[in-house]
């Protein structure tokens, strides 16, 4: 697959008087498995929907192989955005059938891969017949997951596609994931509240917060720096020295913290009579991210 | 652009059919009910034969703006191109405007092909004689009104509502007048009435506001096209 | 991630542990092929990268060894290196934590070989 270079420079975007994306900077390599994740509201689909040009920036720009991607015919036809199903849009007399709106995703995308669709459609036991707002939850979400993989398209998005699904279909997803990247090396953005079961999936994660890109790393590279130190206290804050301090829980003498530094730190760290555990992605997510701002 | 109009056309040729259908439907309920060789008959379908032109350009106004509610979001969901979207747009409104015109000479002509009993308020479908541009124009402004409609009712709605309710005003004015121009005897007779001025001038200026109309409406279509954000 | 991984350690580090516990295990035996990148990635539900990291790093040391256009194959003399490897780590692995805990429970290094020696003994009589 020949995926351009997908990048954004000093991008910004406000609705209203609120700055939703802030001087943000990206760029996706192609072949890889990204994962963008953020809380509700850190911008998440807005950055994708700019990405796409389905979405108007304020100011900065977005280029796919050097040129921007507004009305570029090449960008959109190498780019599928995969947005969880809104029921509100097919209501009333837009409301249509699975296999009229198949048809139209097979008009649009020029990789199109029927037998995949079809495939998919057999597995996921979708009706063709029925109307999108008569479909379950679980049903738009595999509607989004079919298009997004049966488009064939060098760089897929998909917005939330494991919303709605249930743990083992779930699985399923990330599943066909793995199997389409073995096979075709796209390049995948899946944005997902779900971190930590996707976690194994993302080749690198995109951290997302507050209209900022707080991280953008390889994501075991990531992890690698993060730790929980649990112990004495004073020991606690001894072992801690040169290491940054995420938070601190205290119950008593005994104390938890969650810290973040290189190698050589957290190495030194383990000297101390003091337990040392790893950190999974979506506990860092939540140090990093977790400050109880109201949405 | 094709891919557009494809996408565009899926929704499109059932309603075209419909309006095909639906024509063949009123000529054949004339022959059944004879309204072709009585004149003194009037019924339903011979209502329907007559007002049929109007009916056209009000069921091309409806298709429109249901074309247009969601088609845009659901286009560039995909990967359309925004000018491309335009301009599928006008090829489809374009080609309707020009099938529901034959449809409409068609109309006019067939009663005398065909041999029916000529009555006077078929008169309606021959209003265009002499302005044989006058349906495609108002077509072309009846569906252009129809597509703002429908792109700004999902923007805003109370925008869409205020639109609907301007759009069909101005339509039914216009139809109206348009009719009125073509009563040969009421306008003899308004002509020479104090305003005779005004009611000569009447149909150009119809014309011209539907012109405008078209116009303006398709610059405002551009524009929603060019700002729209998938939702 | 599915069954064996878990997050207490990198991922790519646990699949070359893995397929070294296969090798001393004999699963897999000297010149046999090993699983690709993609059949682990499969197995296991993980990116491929991560598989590939895995495995290069085995490759790195010389316990894997790649056939162009076949796969990645157990080098000879394999068994040998990982028993080698881990005899290395086995003093900061085991050693230390052992007498790191030891301290803390104020055990005696007298204490300590006494319950080393017990071990090994029951260990024999299996």
């Amino acid at each position: 697959m020949n995926a351009g270079i997908l990048k954004a420079e000093g991008l910004c975007k406000s609705y209203k008087d609120k700055e939703v994306l802030h001087d943000l900077d990206l760029t996706i390599e192609p072949g890889k498995i990204y994962g963008l994740i953020g809380r509700n509201g850190a911008g998440k689909t807005t950055l994708l929907g700019i990405l796409t040009a389905q979405n108007t920036k304020d100011s900065g720009s977005v280029t796919y192989d050097g040129q921007p991607v507004w009305e570029n015919q090449k960008a959109l036809d190498d780019i599928c955005f995969s947005r969880e199903l809104q029921p509100t849009l097919f209501s009333g007399p837009n409301n249509l059938k699975v296999k009229h709106y198949l048809r139209s995703a097979a008009i649009y995308y020029p990789n199109w891969d029927l037998d995949y669709a079809l495939r998919l459609l057999d597995e996921f036991q979708l009706s063709t017949k029925k109307k999108i707002s008569q479909l379950s939850k679980g049903q738009m979400s595999m509607v989004t997951i079919l298009i997004a993989l049966a488009s064939r398209a060098p760089i897929t998005i998909l917005d939330e596609p494991a919303a709605g699904l249930d743990v083992v279909m779930r699985e399923r997803f990330y599943q066909l994931l793995l199997e389409d990247f073995a096979q075709t090396d796209r390049t995948f953005i899946v944005s997902t509240h779900i971190i930590e079961e996707a976690a194994s999936v993302f080749e690198r994660v995109i951290i997302l917060d507050q209209g900022r890109i707080v991280e953008n790393a390889p994501t075991e590279e990531l992890i690698g720096q993060f730790r929980y130190i649990s112990g004495r206290e004073d020991v606690v804050d001894q072992a801690c020295t040169g290491l940054q301090v995420l938070s601190a829980h205290q119950m008593g003498r005994h104390k938890t913290v969650a810290v973040r530094g290189d190698v050589v730190k957290l190495e030194a760290a383990q000297e101390a009579d003091v337990d040392i555990s790893p950190m999974n992605l979506q506990n860092v997510f939540v140090s990093l991210c977790g400050h109880g701002d109201a949405q | 652009m094709v891919r557009s109009f494809r996408f565009l056309f899926q929704f499109t040729w059932p309603n075209l059919s419909a309006i095909l259908g639906f024509a063949v439907i009123v000529i054949a309920g004339c022959y059944a009910t004879g309204v072709p060789g009585d004149t003194g008959i009037g019924n339903l379908f011979e209502t329907y034969y007559a007002m049929f032109p109007i009916m056209i350009l009000f069921m091309l106004y409806i298709y429109a703006f249901a074309l247009c509610t969601s088609n845009l979001n659901l286009g560039l969901s995909f990967g359309a191109r925004r000018r491309d979207f335009f301009w599928a747009l006008q090829s489809i409104m374009v080609s309707s405007a020009l099938l529901c015109w034959a449809l409409q000479l068609f109309l006019a002509a067939f009663p005398g092909l065909a041999g029916w009993a000529s009555r006077e308020r078929w008169m309606l479908l021959e209003m265009f004689d002499g302005r044989p541009w006058i349906f495609p124009l108002t077509s072309a402004a009846f569906m252009v009104l129809g597509c703002l409609s429908g792109l700004l009712m999902i923007k805003r709605r109370g925008l869409g509502i205020f639109l609907i309710a301007v759009s069909i005003f101005v339509l039914m004015a216009a139809t109206a007048i348009l009719i009125l121009s073509s009563e040969t005897d009421l306008m003899e007779f308004l002509l020479d009435t104090e305003w005779g001025w005004l009611w000569a001038s009447l149909p150009q200026a119809t014309a011209a506001v539907l012109a405008v109309s078209a116009v303006g409406g398709e610059l405002l279509i551009w524009r929603v096209v060019q700002r729209f954000v998938v939702r | 991630m599915r069954g064996t991984l878990n997050d207490r350690s990198p991922i790519y580090l646990q699949i070359a542990q893995m397929l070294e516990d296969d090798i001393l295990r004999e699963s897999f035996r000297e010149e046999e092929q090993v699983p690709s990148t993609n059949e682990l990635a499969r197995e296991y539900n993980i990116n491929p990268a991560t598989a590939a990291k895995g495995i290069d790093l085995l490759v790195s040391e010389g316990i894997l060894y790649k056939r162009r256009g076949i796969g990645m194959f157990v080098a000879k003399g394999a068994g040998s290196m990982v028993r080698q490897k881990r005899k290395a780590a086995f003093y900061d692995g085991y050693v230390k934590p052992l007498v790191k805990e030891g301290a803390s429970l104020a055990l005696t290094g007298e204490e300590l070989v006494a319950m080393i020696q017990q071990a090994m003994g029951e260990e024999k009589d299996k």
